[in-house]
């Protein structure tokens, strides 16, 4: 499975890719932005993402439409509290930080195996 | 009912203030009532409120005859503490607080009621604003625990008190950052006293050997985390091993608003970290955590292009970021 992590901290997103490698996932692409998410979304495709809801005081939102559209399971990370999803999260996992990489782990396991 | 003097003063009243007999009729109301309203209501004909429509805080539509003031006349008992909603025919709304108080003759009889509205809009505007700004705190909370977080989980193969020294170290440069951010009121850090913020400690004891040039601008709360983080890292790394590490050793910091570059829509900062004096360079260290901040995180995290050079005579950083990603505002004012 190759995810794509879009996440605008350093620190947390060196975090992700540790969390999805060591699971034994392929990392696409870890990226801190909506605009260069959806620059590898036209160029590659992936097969799950880990959203950050917010980057850089933007919504990750039109990513999440974008993974919608394709059908490309995705997992939201936010900073905000339980309830305040943007509209594309509907349905999805999403996890609160700051987070347990073993939670982060099993959602990540739960997304990718009814995908394959 | 009232007198031409005591008509007079009823308008002249700056609070909306009306009143009803015992079955609610509107027998009278102030000026201020009617702006409240939108509308002036019949005289001895219109009951209970003389509002257009009337809504719970909810948003439920509320029936006039329900309204406070309906309450207060059927139950005989001034109502306290309620909140209700006009909409005026012009489609406008305001939020008030009734203060609906029965009035009762000699024998205690109920023979009519005063109401007074006091419009609360620009507090619960202000409320809701409240809420979204405890809501960004919350946020920015989280975000910056699980950085801390992060930092904490990324720290290996340290001995158990160099860790707690190095983690300790780090939390108070991050929090150090953060007071700028807050005391800024998240809109920008002056980069110089981001800088210093992370200086601090150097700063007095070697305030003569740190020199610090550029203009004056003001850097992003993301931005300034992420640079605290990483000017931080240098400065630790200069006590311990470069140019503060002597007696005689220098460090200049500079910055400049470079134009766009060949093939960039974009003008970028160009920051520098230069060391002279120190000990001399002997080839260049494993990788660290320290070197994956001041370069990874930073190129990562500000899309900056990072020089990192371990010359003999000392360590050379210089970073390039995009305007849009760092700069609060246009960089304004002379060179400090």
């Amino acid at each position: 499975v190759r995810v794509l992590i879009v996440e605008d901290e350093a620190p947390i997103a060196k975090a992700i890719r540790e969390t999805v490698s060591l699971a034994g996932h392929a990392v696409a692409a870890v990226v801190p932005s909506v605009t260069a998410a959806l620059a590898f979304l036209r160029a590659d495709s992936c097969d799950a993402a880990i959203l950050d809801v917010n980057l850089r005081g933007e919504s990750v939102e039109p990513v999440a439409a974008e993974l919608v559209l394709r059908q490309i399971p995705f997992l939201g990370l936010t900073g905000y509290g339980a309830g305040h999803h943007p509209p594309s999260f509907r349905g999805c996992v999403v996890i609160a930080k700051p987070f347990d990489i073993d939670v982060l782990d099993q959602a990540l396991s739960a997304l990718a195996s009814p995908a394959k | 009912m009232l007198n031409m003097l005591q008509a007079d003063l009823y308008d002249a009243l700056p609070a909306s203030v009306y009143t009803v007999d015992a079955e609610g009729r509107i027998t009278s109301y102030n000026r201020a009532a009617v702006d409240l309203w939108g509308r002036e209501p019949e005289l001895n004909s219109d009951q209970w409120c003389g509002s257009w429509r009337l809504f719970h805080p909810d948003g439920r539509p509320l029936p006039h005859d329900e309204c406070p003031m309906a309450i207060a006349l059927k139950e005989g008992r001034p109502v306290r503490g309620a909140e209700a909603i006009a909409e005026r025919p012009d489609g406008t709304r305001v939020h008030f607080e009734p203060y609906p108080t029965p009035v009762r003759d000699k024998g205690g009889r109920v023979v009519g009621a005063i109401n007074v509205l006091v419009d609360i809009t620009e507090r619960k505007a202000y409320e809701r604003h409240l809420k979204v700004v405890l809501g960004e705190v919350n946020h920015r909370s989280k975000n910056l625990l699980a950085v801390t977080k992060a930092i904490a989980d990324q720290m290996k193969g340290k001995s158990v008190r160099e860790f707690r020294n190095r983690f300790s170290e780090r939390i108070s440069g991050l929090a150090n950052s953060h007071d700028l951010i807050v005391n800024n009121d998240w809109h920008g850090v002056p980069l110089t006293e981001l800088v210093r913020s992370q200086l601090l400690g150097f700063d007095e004891i070697r305030r003569d050997r740190i020199r610090l040039t550029g203009p004056e601008c003001d850097i992003l709360p993301a931005a300034a985390q992420t640079l605290g983080m990483a000017l931080h890292e240098l400065a630790t790394n200069a006590t311990k091993h470069g140019s503060l590490s002597n007696a005689k050793g220098r460090v200049a910091i500079d910055w400049r608003i470079a134009p766009c570059a060949r093939g960039e829509t974009e003008k970028r900062l160009v920051l520098r970290w230069r060391e002279r004096g120190g000990p001399p360079v002997i080839g260049t260290p494993r990788g660290g955590y320290g070197l994956e901040v001041i370069d990874d995180f930073v190129a990562y995290g500000l899309d900056a292009q990072v020089t990192l050079s371990f010359k003999p005579t000392g360590l050379c950083w210089q970073i390039a970021v995009p305007v849009a990603l760092v700069l609060a505002a246009p960089a304004v004012g002379a060179p400090t």
